[in-house]
């Protein structure tokens, strides 16, 4: 009637339910669009090549749909198809390159986090660092998983420049990618440096301070190059905001510049170089052929690569969960001198050697002289070979001046750095020095280690008080005991002390003290007055000085009952 | 080889993400505590500042100098209704004063009768009732310092008007003793005791004084003088000075203070 046939309609529901209930034609759909997703995503490795891939299994199809990856990919065309064995030995690479880019991409993720939270200002910076700790989740966890992140980069680049001077793997044909290195070793540290700034602490101001003013010592260009860090003679808004620059936007785009460079040397011009015993034939044959077999990137490397990451990445979070702090001192003050200033550890060693030459031969020119030297190692290198009419060789034995030569520029180098340790100070008398010790400047001392309430209200002095006996000593009486120790060992081992204790004796006049005076200063808020006494001692006159003219240390300590340690 | 180092990986991660949870899990009571404790630095850095810039003229507790400077550390400033911020007329808040007076000072005292200090009457144009502190308008402490300071008068507000007692040494000389009250009577705020120079202040140089007093007034000891300058001000007035800015109030100070005072100012003398 209407031209509309019931019947027929009926029965396409009916085939239409039927299918729709059938278990073959869902299984069918699921594993049809499974498998199209899944090769979607992998760049064309079906189900049951990825399973194959997981249980370490040889390839499903041909040809091997792993090496397809390598060009359909844009992350896998990055990497080799496949290695040598020998060159992916862990005691050839140590993996210290693969680390060295794990933290430059640790540094950029939590950096671009903590971007978010800062202002590159004076007036700001510092209370940011604050914000960040009190007021940001997860704010202290990014803040110490960068700082650790930065050391931790220094010490894997630094490793593995080692490594490859050792293994010889950067003379011929490898010498521009050394040449990169050194570049990257330069963007390494200035990374680390500009960002010790940014918190806009003592530490920081104070580090930055002498690392700049070394740059001053220059002949010629010095004051410019500072003027140019700095934007001003001294580190101020100018000069924040250029660190921060540097630290944000120019050195990670050198860094990223050069590591791309550096790594399509590596892995698409000469590939990772093998042990130079295998390379040169110094070990039997069935090794040498083992160490020349292939080893796929996918999947051998790549699981093994997939397990560092999260080795890596265990390990950082673990550190900064249990034991890792940031450190961050009181806010920068250019007026005030910290009593030690010290250099980021990894320049400690120019520190060192400041102490025993002039700024400018020490300062500039030597460490200029020695990143032109590591500049040049392989050139030099073939230069010896070329002198001494030899053919190259990576191999130990044939390299023994180079690898002494690396030993003694270490162990060189680990001196300085011990002798640059605690620097920079100034001279201070020790009454003013064991107050430092006690309740330093900056950090927790012993007297900010004991508890708020175990502070005794009272005057202390290390003449009458004991230790108790009659009761559990409190970590007041421990450190008080410290404290009287610390002074009368001095009056011991300082000639002009014990001299005047002498003098001073002789005249019945009282004798070295220190004494603490404690006050409830404020609800919550105690005061300790640290008071050191002594009869100081003039040398040229053999005389005791008047009470007038002889210093004596007086410091004043408060404690708040919240403050945490 | 694969299977090995994929379980190991999924492990580790495993474990790493268990750390982040508990961290996530711990991080508002962290958060909360790191707020208090920075608070609580916050006081304690502005307990310091405050020692070194303002006891000479506040006491070193807040007391304040009578007939110089008023006290910090009392009910008055605390009493929001009707208290410092209203009586001067201030429409924010009580720590918006305090910071605001700090950081920018009182060219004028709002109490001359009490507290003297007008830039706009003293001839040289200097003499503000307070200087100011914050170095946006050239002073020496940043903002941040000046807002630990706040803090810390705040935390007077626990407790206003309550003064500390701080525990003398027993075996002390009265000069030493004297020396300690020379600064926390609030003395040291007009008087420098040192060789020279006036800190500043329009009050006499107490460096000689031991010498001076002696020659001061016609059959007077040395002894006698400081005394009768101390509890009495007025009874003679030094040339070149004003009377009226010593305040008269020392003379209910216990004897043995006094004495231990002018036991002191007696070891006050050059050659
Ligand atoms: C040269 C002496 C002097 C110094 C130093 C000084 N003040 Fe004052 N201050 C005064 C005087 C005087 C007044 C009272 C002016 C008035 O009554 O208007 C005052 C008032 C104040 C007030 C407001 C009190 C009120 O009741 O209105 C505060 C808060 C204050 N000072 C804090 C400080 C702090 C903090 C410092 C140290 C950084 C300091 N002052 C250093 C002299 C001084
Ligand atoms: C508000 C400022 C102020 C305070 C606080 C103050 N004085 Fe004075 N003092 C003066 C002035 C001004 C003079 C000079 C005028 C006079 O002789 O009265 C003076 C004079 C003196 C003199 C006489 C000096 C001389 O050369 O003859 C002595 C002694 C003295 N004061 C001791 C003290 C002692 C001790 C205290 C603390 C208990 C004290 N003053 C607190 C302002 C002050
Ligand atoms: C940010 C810093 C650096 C990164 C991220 C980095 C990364 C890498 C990576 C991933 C490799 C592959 C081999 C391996 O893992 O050891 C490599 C190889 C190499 N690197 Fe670096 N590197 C850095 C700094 C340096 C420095 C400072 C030098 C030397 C001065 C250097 C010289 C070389 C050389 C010569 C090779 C080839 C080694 C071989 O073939 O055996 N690199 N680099």
């Amino acid at each position: 009637m209407l031209g509309l046939d019931i019947r027929s309609q009926r029965q396409k529901v009916q085939t239409w339910l039927q299918r729709m209930l059938s278990w073959a034609f869902w299984q069918t759909l699921i594993t049809e669009r499974l498998e199209h997703t899944t090769r979607a995503i992998t760049g064309g490795l079906s189900t049951s090549e990825l399973g194959a891939l997981l249980r370490g299994a040889a390839p499903t199809e041909k040809p091997n749909p792993r090496y397809r990856l390598h060009t359909k990919s844009f992350w896998f065309h990055i990497r080799p198809r496949y290695y040598q064995r020998g060159s992916t030995w862990f005691t050839h690479t140590w993996r210290l390159g693969w680390f060295s880019t794990f933290f430059f991409m640790v540094e950029t993720i939590t950096g671009l986090i903590l971007m978010i939270f800062y202002t590159p200002s004076p007036l700001v910076a510092y209370g940011n660092m604050l914000n960040i700790l009190s007021n940001v989740p997860f704010g202290k966890f990014m803040r110490d998983l960068h700082r650790l992140g930065a050391e931790g980069m220094v010490i894997a680049v630094t490793l593995h420049m080692l490594r490859v001077y050792l293994t010889g793997s950067y003379k011929n044909p490898r010498q521009f990618t050394w040449l990169t290195g050194v570049v990257l070793l330069l963007v390494t540290l200035f990374l680390s440096f500009s960002g010790y700034l940014l918190p806009w602490d003592q530490l920081a101001y104070w580090a930055v301070t002498i690392g700049t003013s070394m740059a001053e010592a220059a002949p010629v260009l010095g004051t410019r190059v500072n003027l140019l860090l700095r934007g001003s003679p001294d580190i101020a808004a100018n000069g924040l905001l250029r660190f921060y620059l540097l630290h944000v936007f120019l050195l990670p785009l050198l860094g990223f510049v050069f590591l791309m460079v550096h790594y399509y040397k590596v892995s698409r011009e000469h590939g990772i170089s093998l042990p130079a015993a295998i390379e040169e034939g110094d070990v039997p044959v069935d090794v040498r052929r083992r160490g020349e077999e292939r080893v796929d990137f996918i999947p051998d490397l790549l699981t093994h690569e997939i397990l560092l990451l999260a080795l890596g990445t265990f390990i950082m979070v673990a550190a900064v969960a249990f034991f890792f702090q940031a450190p961050l001192e009181s806010h920068a003050n250019p007026l005030r001198t910290p009593l030690h200033t010290q250099a980021p550890w990894y320049f400690l060693w120019i520190q060192g050697m400041l102490k025993i030459g002039d700024k400018v031969l020490m300062g500039i020119i030597l460490p200029t002289v020695i990143f032109g030297l590591l500049f040049a190692v392989p050139y030099i290198d073939e230069f010896w070979d070329w002198l001494w009419k030899r053919k190259s060789s990576r191999l130990g034995k044939n390299r023994r001046l180079g690898i002494s030569l690396a030993l003694v520029f270490i162990v060189i180098m680990v001196v300085l750095t011990l002798m640059g340790s605690p620097t920079w100070g100034i001279v201070t008398p020790p009454g003013q020095e064991i107050a430092q010790e006690f309740s330093p400047e900056e950090g927790e001392g012993p007297m900010q280690r004991i508890p708020y309430e175990q502070y005794p209200v009272g005057y202390f002095d290390t003449r009458t008080w004991t230790y108790p006996t009659d009761r559990p000593p409190t970590e007041f009486d421990k450190t008080f005991a410290e404290f009287k120790a610390r002074v009368e060992q001095e009056v011991q081992h300082n000639s002009a002390w014990k001299r005047g204790e002498e003098l001073a004796k002789q005249k019945g006049l009282d004798a070295v003290y220190g004494a603490w005076t404690i006050t409830e200063w404020q609800q919550d808020l105690k005061q300790i007055r640290v008071t050191i006494d002594w009869n100081e001692f003039d040398p040229a006159t053999e005389q005791l000085l008047p009470d007038e003219k002889s210093v004596f240390t007086d410091k004043t300590v408060y404690i708040h009952r919240k403050f945490g340690d | 080889m694969i299977r090995t180092q994929i379980t190991i990986g999924l492990l580790l991660t495993v474990l790493s993400m268990v750390l982040v949870t508990l961290i996530g899990l711990n991080e508002n009571a962290r958060l909360a505590r790191t707020t208090e404790e920075q608070m609580a630095r916050s006081i304690m850095r502005g307990a310091a500042l405050f020692n070194t810039n303002c006891v000479v003229c506040h006491g070193e507790q807040g007391q304040g100098i009578p007939g110089r400077c008023p006290p910090l550390n009392t009910p008055e400033l605390f009493d929001t209704k009707n208290g410092r911020v209203p009586q001067t007329g201030w429409s924010g808040s009580l720590p918006d004063y305090i910071r605001s007076t700090i950081a920018q000072g009182r060219l004028r005292s709002t109490r001359p009768d009490q507290y003297p200090g007008n830039t706009a009457t003293d001839p040289a144009g200097v003499a503000a009732a307070m200087p100011l502190w914050s170095q946006q308008y050239g002073g020496p402490l940043r903002d941040d310092q000046i807002q630990d300071i706040t803090n810390f008068i705040l935390n007077w507000g626990k407790a206003p008007g309550r003064m500390a007692e701080v525990p003398e040494p027993p075996q002390q000389t009265p000069e030493q003793r004297g020396q300690r009250l020379f600064t926390s009577l609030g003395c040291a705020g007009c008087h420098n005791p040192q060789a020279s120079g006036d800190g500043g202040l329009p009050c006499p140089n107490l460096g000689n004084i031991s010498n001076v007093a002696a020659t001061r007034v016609q059959g007077k000891s040395a002894q006698d003088y400081i005394h009768e300058s101390i509890v009495n001000p007025s009874a003679f007035i030094v040339p070149g000075y004003q009377d009226n800015i010593m305040p008269k109030t020392f003379k209910d100070l216990p004897t043995d203070q006094i004495d231990a005072v002018i036991a002191y100012l007696m070891t006050r003398k050059q050659q």
